[in-house]
């Protein structure tokens, strides 16, 4: 890890310190800077490293919640394994659809996976079991701490994943993956099982974002087809990688970051516009961001 | 009769694209150590035949022997930890990596043993040492090439496959990588096979000699026969005049 | 079996409007190489003009179709112009990203001037039906059905029978051998652009009679223009033609024997199915640019 990046780490944990000097409003906003910034992370390690702009990626997101969800009403189970299992079919989508979808070239996949996405957002419409439009209550949280349990959680999360990012920056098996970005068919001509390793960088990456979606689902307890799968949310995770810079470590974090903030303080000063100001915003940050995906340190 | 296995036999290989048959029944075979090149017009389906070698492309019908063993399904990640490495006709190096991280991928990913040192030595052999913490992508010409060797030689191969490495050198980088591959050959024994299109160079470090055209071999043997056959004299002129004559669709 | 013809004939008729809407994106792609994320919002900005036509000055969304095709004609020009023209050297991940963008933008526009109730141009004509043998048709599909069918041969005729035409195609095919025999790729780009967006505006008066609408309806609707190019291929004005009937027959008989609910789940999985196992569509052509 850099030095750049031993500081950004430094500056995460001490945001473990913070609660008690905030409110609850701002405790709020860390907390969804810190779920944007999982989910970053989690983008960074599929698009920074490996290459490939995967986005409906919320798909696993949704997944990860609605199972959740699921497991609590239905089996009673306790939040941590109902989180477990969440995470896990999140996984086990991965595996079984990444080998097929990731010979697609780049936008082509990127369309792909959206309209899986979407595709999984109507099913779940649907289904009686998923709650159809009306979506999924979940039960209250009521434990100790309230909702800083959810802070902590997206804050390990988060210290999880950037972790993982440091170490795909340095590892072997990073280099691997850099190696399929760089060019995918001199890879495999020089010995890299690019399959096995564009699958396991994908479920890496659906492993991270079910969990946040399964941790944000317990967090705001009431689910809908429309906020577990929504496409605004993939554009903000993507946005938020280029403004801090794709295939760096500490990039996606202080993106997100930055991000929410704008969000946030959007959302406050102009609530009418926000939606048409965060669409001029996304228009004006591909112009402006030089090369785009594949700028790196 | 004394039957030596071969290190690389092709068996009568096929390949069409779409309605286009680009190779037609190709057989040759390659013993250990030799070094052979593969040369004809534009369009007769060298570089095909490489990438079939490689694995980069399935063949339609026939077959691909490595050290006797049958290797035309393998992927060719699977070829390279076997032993066959290739360059590219244009580069198709790492280029956002550094010089030694694009030869330390092969050396992990596709070589038996240790990496580490050897990459050191690798890059001193193909004289680029000195460059190993720059960007691959700021390279000339004439070092990406050798970069492109340094990786393929990371694999440790037997078999190198080589497209057009002497393509867009001037004659003083062209000697150079002659010498470079000459020295590859005598410390390595690595055997050969070279698309070209730079005759005079490719003669200098080969006897032995195939010509494609249209897909077939149509002559194969010592490059002096070249000029005195008549179908290779037909295909290298007829060529330059068929480009006009609406061949294709 | 009445039931099957009826469903078929509703899907020709659902299918030819589809295969209309889609024209103005299977020609940027095909041209430009754009994947416009916000095609779909064009077509209902589009609804939303012929809307206000309709209820403040009376204008029938049949007549003020040429009015849609102008405004998004210079619309297509305007943003290819100070917008377009600069992603077009981006790579295309980079253009999805910005075309959501526009999306959301354009569909939050709309949703301040018009908040999201739906709504609908009722015009006289689009309750009554008709008997024909043992079918009912309602008249206003059959008029988007007659609308659309004429529409989509004006531009297979603008296409083929003029220069510009001939221009598009030539830019399509390649770009840089236009260039050499005396066409302007940047015109092209700028007479496609617009001739799109018209396109998608125009087919925006015929979608608001159809059904009602949303200012957040884009989404789904550039989904299934998307669907209708890769199925048919990106190619030529039959293409399109193919494609919309294949998402005709989906959507009616998915929505009759599984539930309306259903009918963008298929869709949807038929074009993830399509791009994994056919990119090329059922006729794909290499006429315009490459799947």
């Amino acid at each position: 890890m850099g030095k750049y990046d031993l500081l950004v780490l430094g500056g995460l944990l001490a945001l473990a310190l913070l609660p008690p000097f905030l409110t609850d409003y701002l405790e709020r906003v860390v907390t969804s800077a810190l779920l944007l910034a999982s989910l970053a992370l989690a983008q960074n390690v599929l698009l920074g490293y490996t290459g490939y702009p995967a986005f409906g990626s919320v798909a696993f997101f949704g997944i990860g919640g609605y199972a959740t969800a699921v497991l609590m009403r239905d089996l009673s189970l306790p939040f941590p394994v109902a989180l477990f299992g969440g995470t896990v079919l999140s996984g086990v989508l991965a595996l079984l659809i990444a080998p097929p979808v990731m010979r697609l070239r780049s936008h082509y996949f990127a369309i792909t996976t959206l309209a899986l996405q979407l595709a999984l957002g109507e099913l779940v419409a649907n289904l009686e079991i998923t709650g159809g439009a009306q979506g999924i209550n979940l039960p209250i949280y009521r434990g100790p701490g309230g909702y800083l349990l959810f802070y902590y959680l997206f804050w390990a999360l988060t210290l999880i994943s950037f972790l993982i990012n440091a170490y795909v920056d340095r590892s072997t098996f990073g280099y691997a993956l850099k190696a399929i970005r760089e060019d995918e068919v001199a890879a495999e001509t020089l010995g890299v099982n690019t399959v096995l390793f564009k699958t396991l960088s994908f479920t890496l990456t659906a492993l991270i974002t079910g969990c946040a979606g399964g941790i944000y689902a317990y967090w705001i307890t009431y689910i809908d087809p429309t906020s577990m799968f929504d496409p605004v949310l993939s554009v903000k995770m993507f946005v938020a990688l280029l403004v801090g810079g794709v295939g760096t470590v500490s990039g996606p974090l202080l993106g997100a970051f930055l991000l929410e903030v704008i969000s946030e303080t959007l959302w406050g000063q102009f609530p009418k516009v926000h939606g048409l100001i965060l669409g001029l915003l996304i228009v004006l940050i591909v112009l402006i961001i030089p090369r785009g995906i594949w700028r790196k340190r | 009769m004394e039957e030596k296995v071969s290190l690389l036999v092709v068996e009568n290989v096929s390949k069409s694209f779409g309605g286009n048959r680009v190779l037609k029944g190709v057989s040759f075979s390659l013993g250990e150590g030799e070094i052979i090149g593969i040369v004809g017009p534009n369009g007769s389906g060298k570089t095909t035949l490489l990438n079939i070698l490689s694995g980069t492309v399935r063949q339609d019908e026939g077959g691909v022997f490595f050290k006797g063993k049958r290797v035309d399904h393998l992927s060719p990640h699977r070829r390279a930890k076997m032993g066959i490495g290739r360059t590219f006709q244009i580069t198709r190096l790492f280029t956002n990596l550094t010089v030694l991280e694009n030869v330390l991928i092969p050396l992990h990913y596709g070589s038996p043993g240790p990496s580490g040192k050897k990459a050191e030595e690798i890059l001193d052999m193909v004289g680029l040492l000195r460059m190993k913490d720059l960007k691959a992508g700021s390279l000339s010409l004439a070092q990406r090439k050798r970069l492109e060797l340094a990786r393929a030689l990371s694999l440790n191969p037997k078999l190198l496959l080589l497209d057009e490495v002497f393509a867009g050198l001037n004659p003083v980088s062209i000697r150079e990588i002659l010498d470079l591959l000459r020295r590859i050959h005598s410390e390595t024994g690595v055997a050969m096979v070279l698309v070209e299109h730079v005759l005079k160079a490719l003669f200098q470090i080969t006897r032995r000699v195939i010509v494609l055209s249209e897909g077939r071999i149509i002559y194969e043997g010592k490059p002096e026969g070249m000029a005195k056959n008549q179908e290779v004299i037909k295909a290298y002129l007829g060529e330059r005049y068929g480009a006009f004559r609406g061949k294709g669709p | 079996m009445d039931i099957v013809l009826q469903l078929l004939v509703e899907a020709l008729l659902l299918g030819t409007f589809y295969a209309f809407m889609s024209l103005g994106f299977s020609l940027t792609w095909g041209v430009l190489n754009i994947i416009n994320l916000a095609y779909g919002s064009y077509i209902i900005l589009g609804s939303y003009l012929a809307y206000t036509l309709y209820t403040s000055a009376g204008l029938d969304p049949i007549l003020s179709l040429p009015i849609s095709f102008t405004a998004g004609f210079l619309l297509g020009l305007i943003l290819q112009s100070f917008l377009m023209n600069r992603v077009m050297t981006l790579e295309p991940f980079m253009i999805l990203i910005l075309t959501f963008g526009l999306d959301i933008f354009i569909a939050n526009t709309l949703n301040l001037l018009f908040r999201a109730d739906i709504r609908s141009i009722d015009v006289p004509y689009a309750e009554r039906s008709h008997l024909i043998g043992p079918l009912i048709i309602t008249e206003v599909k059959a008029v988007v059905f007659v609308l659309s069918l004429v529409l989509t041969g004006f531009v297979y005729i603008l296409l083929h029978s003029t220069w510009t035409g001939r221009a598009i195609r030539a830019v399509a095919l390649d770009r840089e051998g236009a260039r050499i025999v005396g066409v302007s790729p940047e015109k092209v780009f700028l007479i496609t652009s617009g001739i799109g967006t018209g396109i998608a505006l125009s087919s925006g008066n015929l979608y608001g009679v159809l059904q009602g609408f949303t200012p957040f309806d884009g989404g789904m609707l550039t989904v299934k223009a998307f669907l209708v190019s890769i199925v048919g291929g990106l190619g030529r004005v039959e293409s399109a033609l193919a494609g919309g009937l294949f998402l005709g027959v989906l959507e009616v008989f998915t929505g009759f024997y599984l539930g309306e609910g259903w009918k963008f789940f298929a869709s949807l999985i038929a074009m993830f199915l399509f791009l994994i196992l056919r990119p090329r569509g059922l006729l794909g052509g290499k006429y315009y640019g490459e799947v």
